[in-house]
């Protein structure tokens, strides 16, 4: 009995410092927020931000050349980078000297018909002397549509000398329009992949939900700093009583860790309400499941790290160098693949990278008893180190 | 009767008790006197059976504290020089974690007890924090005594406490032994020592009577 009452005690202890816990979290999250924002600042200083802006002089009345510009131009690839402008080829060229467009594009009188016969009168790219940035982009760009332009030429040439060499004239026309079609169906099908499929750095959640997953994480770790005191190991007078109450090391131990963990759980919960109302966690039970093991699993490692510490100095210090630092390592700030190999290797298996784990299965509704097990272990191995430590200082 | 024979502690390589002896009868109150770092505080851990002894026994009332642990610190009462309270808790919370949750006990204790001798029942709901050192330690005799211990151990209860304070634990200390209590205590202060029935000195290890009248003077040569 008296094992359950020092229980709910310890919980009454750490419950007496929630809003501390809230005000001394939100202090230290807008300090880590600003040194984030200071540092994207300093890495992303010039960020490519402006579109190319590209001057096209068409034909007068060839409204074949400007049909086919409208394609281009409705191009994804195009689309999203280039910022076409109609104008006169004098009106072009003055506006690239004064560096108000990165490229000019002089398209020739009677381009599209040139294409279909076989003349292939080339179109002008004019750039400034020094392109930037953007003139060259434009200028990679332009030279990925010549090249695919050619390559279906190429195909269609070939097929126009081969039915001119078997006498099958008459077919051409046919055969262009079938050559055309498939043509069409080949490059569209595999260009999909590449349209749908998505490879991203931060694994099997998008780059926002990614941060928020290892925002989140750390929030529980340093929930623990602002609550210190009472994570301070329990003082020797009060330790050789609850030794001679029954009361050892281990409960002791759990029963800081169901306190803090507990603490954690209530200051989560909003974090983990707001996520589910904006969707970008699943709610029910897996959200559930990892609410409950990511608050005891870093309550664990918060306890565990102040019963090594010994000192109230020294557990802050230690919470806050190793809860930075391997959040880091885990790759918590810069997603694991671009980090050096070694730490690439390291990072599932430190407590962030676990905590991560366990977390994204509420952002993604996926339950993975790998990431659930991994969680509870490191749970459990926390409370046995942080057991043998106060087994230790008796 | 409370008895040690022959207790032995090292620490760190260094022997602190060698062939520490004690008897302690029902109405007793033996005071120990010694130097700091003497050991004082370890043999009291010893009785109260926080700590083990390396060689030696101790008996309470035939039960042995090795073979029969759980029965006997259910009968031992220790208050440590440091009050071990949950300081962020109410004094009612301290209580029943010590009388395991005991109300009706509890109640009667504060009404008739320990607790109403102490005067413990107008700051139950008090934070510990905001108790002074006299009351802390009054609460702190107050849960140690939760399990109606016949021996009271305490490791000097009156070191920083006022004038005040320390008489009225003296009191109390008078009617426990009054009514068939044993009482062992640590202390530097001729004042605290008067209430005690006997006293010994722990020096070199060992436990030897104290002969002499209660003065400062007398006690300095058995430091």
């Amino acid at each position: 009995m008296t094992s359950l009452i020092y229980l709910k005690l310890e919980v009454k202890r750490a419950w007496k410092r929630f809003w501390r816990l809230c005000g001394g979290t939100g202090l230290l999250l807008a300090l880590a927020a600003a040194a984030a924002l200071g540092a994207s600042r300093v890495l992303y200083a010039d960020p490519v931000t402006g579109r190319v802006a590209v001057g096209v002089s068409l034909p007068e009345e060839d409204a074949l050349a400007k049909q086919v510009m409208k394609m281009v131009s409705s191009l994804d690839s195009v689309e999203s980078v280039c910022d076409f402008q109609y104008m006169d080829r004098e009106s072009c060229l003055q506006k690239l000297e004064a560096g108000e467009l990165y490229a000019v594009l002089d398209i020739p009188e009677g381009f599209v018909e040139d294409i279909i016969n076989g003349t292939n009168t080339p179109v002008k790219v004019w750039l400034t002397k020094n392109p930037g940035i953007e003139g060259k982009l434009f200028r990679e760009l332009a030279d990925g549509g010549a090249l695919t332009l050619s390559a279906s030429q190429s195909g269609i040439y070939a097929g126009n000398e081969l039915y001119r060499m078997l006498g099958l004239d008459q077919s051409i026309g046919e055969m262009e329009e079938e050559l055309n079609r498939r043509y069409l169906d080949y490059s569209l099908e595999r260009g999909g992949y590449f349209r749908h499929m998505k490879v991203q750095a931060s694994g099997d959640v998008t780059t926002a939900e990614f941060y928020l997953v290892s925002m989140y994480v750390l929030f529980l770790f340093l929930t623990a700093i602002p609550v210190s005191d009472y994570l301070m190991p329990v003082k020797k007078a009060m330790r050789q009583k609850l030794e001679v109450a029954g009361i050892g090391a281990g409960w002791r131990v759990g029963a800081r860790v169901l306190g803090l963990g507990t603490l954690m759980a209530g200051a989560a919960c909003p974090v983990a309400g707001l996520a589910v109302f904006y969707g970008q966690a699943q709610g029910g039970m897996i959200l559930g499941a990892v609410w409950i093991l990511s608050t005891v699993t870093a309550s664990a490692v918060a306890v565990l790290l102040y019963q090594l510490a010994g000192s109230l100095l020294g557990g802050v210090m230690f919470l806050f160098l190793a809860s930075t630092g391997q959040h880091f390592l885990a790759g918590g700030f810069l997603p694991p693949v671009f980090l050096p190999e070694t730490i690439q290797k390291i990072a599932p298996w430190l407590p962030s990278g676990i905590l991560m784990e366990t977390v994204k299965m509420a952002v993604t509704g996926v339950w993975s008893w790998r990431s659930a097990a991994a969680c509870a272990g490191l749970a459990g191995t926390a409370w046995l180190l942080g057991t043998a430590a106060e087994v230790k200082r008796s | 009767m409370l008895v040690a024979t022959d207790i032995y502690k090292c620490y760190h390589k260094k022997e602190i008790l060698k062939g520490a002896e004690l008897t302690a009868g029902p109405g007793e109150c033996v005071g120990i006197i010694g130097g700091n770092g003497c050991g004082k505080t370890t043999l009291l851990s010893i009785l109260a059976g926080a700590v083990r002894a390396d060689r030696g026994n101790v008996t309470l009332d035939g039960k042995d504290l090795r073979k029969d642990t759980r029965a006997y610190v259910k009968k031992v009462a220790y208050v440590p020089q440091e009050n071990p309270l949950m300081e962020e808790l109410t004094v009612k919370d301290n209580l029943l974690l010590w009388y395991g949750g005991r109300r009706k006990e509890l109640e009667r204790d504060l009404e008739s007890g320990a607790g109403a001798f102490l005067g413990i029942k107008p700051m139950l709901g008090d934070t510990v924090e905001k108790l002074s050192g006299g009351m802390k330690k009054r609460l702190s005799i107050a849960c140690a005594l939760a399990n109606h211990g016949s021996v009271l151990i305490l490791d000097e209860p009156g070191a920083a406490l006022d004038m005040e304070c320390k008489a009225h634990i003296r009191r109390y200390l008078k009617a426990y032994t009054g009514e068939g209590g044993t009482v062992v205590l640590t202390s530097h202060e001729t004042g605290e020592l008067s209430a005690c029935t006997r006293l010994c000195a722990l020096k070199d290890g060992k436990l030897i009577p104290v002969e002499e009248e209660l003065s400062e003077e007398a006690l300095i040569k058995y430091l």
